[in-house]
């Protein structure tokens, strides 16, 4: 199969001395190599990571990125107000309905539109179903990238139950479109609550106790990355990391306790927080959330009450905006709605979590061993439709 | 608590506050002041920057609104800062030095908008292809069915 | 009569280049995983591009991997072929309408396979791969002479 490198994807390229960029390296550039990590590479996805190294050690750091940009938050603005969940879910299509459900609240706030209590319980049930879908890809690629592919095989069963429901509730496995302005698209039947509540008893009887056998405490995966790329809780906020690697440096942050949205202010589970802040405190606040989510599932499946699941949304909306957050799989998803009164929207801006989490990656990634990059970059948990929009 | 930073802010800025949504106060603030007061928010507990938020007034004759959202993480709330530009002046003071996680969305914001943030260490294209740029293609100016190749019509 | 061989050996394991251009690529890890499980019909990933038989455009095609996806494509040797996943590889899907994306991918490297959806089902996509064995069990002169030869003048 080659030599190790080139099977690791990296590609050698001519020493570019006219793009080391920012701060000047001096006389260091002339003996550093510079490697391409993507973008046609197993575990980056489509994006670049320019590296440049100095023997094993990474000097510097920088993301090329772009190779997804749709530029949705300008398609938005040609399409209608129920529409624009289309392309709003497109945003990254790992959990679609964390997304859909930021806008549909920013433009109810926008209409006054009050959602049925029904349709609050549904989206609650359907975004933490997205967050363990998302998080057990997350958990799969992030030993995966130290080359163990086993975790990621038994993830994708588990994801499969969950997609099976959200197959019965909207007719399709990802990219439902299933949660509009006004509420859900589709009546909550008996036979989706059911296949949720099978998904869940899989994850919590099956999955959970046998990964935590295996992968969770290992030691070769401590070896791997416990102080791996550590921030500390300063640091964190200093550098504007988001989400689970914000709460895997100690910051309780979580916006669905801080800021409840949905039915999350009547539920009750706890924000999960590490104090390590390396990579293996991302992995675990990962871990412990989707525990967590199952839990929340439960409840809003008990809780679920009679009634609507939709009410009606006008077509043209008054003018007005509004600043909306939600506690998305990967962090803090902000949507900044414009009205102007027409049928669609004018300007919507997404303040996307993975974004932050890359640009703040440069800062983790200095100093590190090359064999370290592919390791902090998993744990990061980014999604590259969420960097490009 | 929002009450408190109202007061502060508008006695000692005399800049326009007023309540955005709960848990969100809107700050009008002018480009001149803006990283006097950004700092002054820093200091008050609002230490973690959210994003720049770029909308185009351009087809109502109003210019660009560039709105800074920070959140304060101990107290659980956000804070808008906006700052109006005139279409023929569209430069602004950067806030990247102040804080660092925003020089990407400034940069995001120029490359979109073509709003300059003066002293912006990096103002490169960062999303768009080498060819696009100078196109500020999230302008109301830039419209995508002139750009768009005719399509063959229906017989 | 020994490309004939080949041929049948190259369809019972087609290997294709691990490399995403856009979401779709999440039902092809669907189709890796457990359940639907491509490699009981002898189909696997392969990081090089020089050891490859096909490659899947998955899904939306922006303007700036376009020229990398090309220069994948240009790698792979001969007969190879292209398996189109979604509605944006076939006409933009939905974002057919933006500036930024290759709406039309069929204008810059010829498909074998289309397959429908948005993301499509990994039934689907399996049944399109089964085609794709199909094609390169009696196609392999129409693979070969569909090169564009004119590559390096394209515009992106």
């Amino acid at each position: 199969m080659g030599s190790s490198i080139a099977t690791a994807g990296y590609t050698f390229v001519v020493e570019e001395t006219k793009e080391v960029v920012g701060e000047d390296l001096g006389l260091l550039q002339e003996k550093l190599l510079q490697l391409n990590w993507g973008v046609q590479h197993p575990a980056s996805g489509p994006m670049r990571l320019k590296v440049w190294v100095d023997g094993d050690e990474v000097v510097k750091v920088d993301p090329d990125i772009g190779y997804v940009l749709r530029l949705l938050e300008k398609l938005v603005e040609y399409r209608t107000w129920i529409n624009a969940i289309v392309n709003v879910e497109r945003a990254c299509f790992m959990d679609d309905f964390g997304t859909m459900t930021g806008y549909s609240i920013a433009a109810e706030k926008i209409a006054g539109v009050e959602v049925p209590k029904k349709a609050d319980y549904v989206r609650t049930i359907l975004c933490e179903g997205g967050r363990i879908v998302s998080h057990l890809i997350g958990l799969g690629s992030f030993v995966g990238v130290m080359g163990v592919h086993t975790p990621m095989q038994w993830a994708l069963i588990a994801r499969e139950k969950f997609l099976d429901a959200f197959e019965t509730f909207s007719g399709q496995r990802i990219a439902t479109s299933s949660i509009v302005p006004g509420g859900v698209r589709y009546e909550p039947t008996g036979k989706f609550i059911e296949k949720m509540v099978v998904a869940v008893d899989y994850l919590e009887k099956e999955f959970i106790p046998r990964y935590e056998e295996v992968f969770v405490d290992n030691p070769t995966l401590k070896i791997r990355s416990v102080g791996v790329g550590k921030v500390s809780k300063e640091k964190a906020i200093e550098i504007g990391l988001a989400g689970p690697a914000l709460r895997a440096s100690g910051v309780a942050s979580d916006i669905r306790k801080d800021y409840p949205y949905a039915a999350y202010g009547e539920l009750d589970f706890k924000v999960i927080t590490k104090e390590e802040g390396d990579s293996y405190a991302r992995y675990l606040v990962i871990w412990e959330e989707l525990k967590e989510s199952a839990k929340i599932i439960r409840q809003a499946i008990e809780g679920l009450p009679e009634g609507d699941y939709r009410t009606k949304f006008p077509i043209k909306v008054p003018q007005g905006e509004a600043y909306v957050n939600v506690e998305w799989a990967r962090g803090c998803f902000g949507f900044h709605l414009v009205s102007e009164g027409g049928t669609g929207p004018y300007r919507l801006k997404m303040r996307a979590p993975s974004f932050a989490n890359l640009w703040a990656m440069p800062e983790i990634m200095k100093n590190v061993k090359l064999a370290d990059v592919p390791v902090i970059f998993a744990s990061l948990y980014m999604c590259h439709g969420d960097i490009d929009r | 608590m929002l009450e408190e930073v109202k007061e502060k802010v508008s006695s000692k800025f005399g800049f326009q506050c007023e309540e955005y949504d709960t848990n969100i106060l809107l700050v009008h603030c002018t480009k001149e002041r803006l990283r006097e007061l950004v700092s002054y928010l820093k200091e008050l507990g609002f230490n973690y920057p959210h994003t720049v938020s770029v909308v185009d007034y351009t087809p109502k004759g109003n210019g660009f609104q560039v709105n800074y959202v920070l959140e304060n993480l101990e107290e659980k709330n956000l804070v808008m800062v906006r700052v109006e530009l005139p279409e023929n002046d569209l430069s602004v003071p950067t806030v990247s030095d102040i804080f660092p996680p925003l020089q990407p969305h400034e940069r995001e914001a120029w490359e979109m908008f073509g709003i300059d943030f003066i002293g912006n260490p990096r103002l490169e294209v960062m999303l768009l292809p080498q060819w696009a740029k100078g196109l500020f293609p999230l302008r109301k100016s830039y419209d995508f069915k002139k750009h768009r190749k005719p399509t063959k019509e229906k017989k | 009569m020994i490309l004939k061989f080949f041929d049948w050996s190259r369809s019972n394991s087609p290997w294709g280049v691990h490399f995403c251009s856009g979401c779709c690529s999440l039902e092809v890890l669907a189709l890796m995983g457990p359940r639907f499980d491509w490699e009981r019909y002898g189909f696997m990933m392969t990081p090089s591009p020089r050891q490859a038989d096909f490659i899947i455009v998955t899904g939306l095609v922006s303007r700036k991997v376009l020229p990398v996806l090309l220069r994948v494509y240009q790698q792979m040797p001969e007969p190879r072929y292209v398996f189109g996943m979604g509605a944006c590889a076939a006409g933009g899907g939905p974002y057919w309408d933006s500036d930024f994306v290759a709406v039309d991918v069929s204008q810059y490297i010829p498909f074998d396979v289309f397959v429908a959806g948005c993301p499509p089902n990994p039934e689907a996509t399996l049944e399109g791969f089964l085609r794709l064995k199909e094609i390169i069990l009696r196609d392999r002169e129409n693979a070969a002479k569909r090169y564009p030869s004119k590559m390096e003048q394209i515009e992106y």
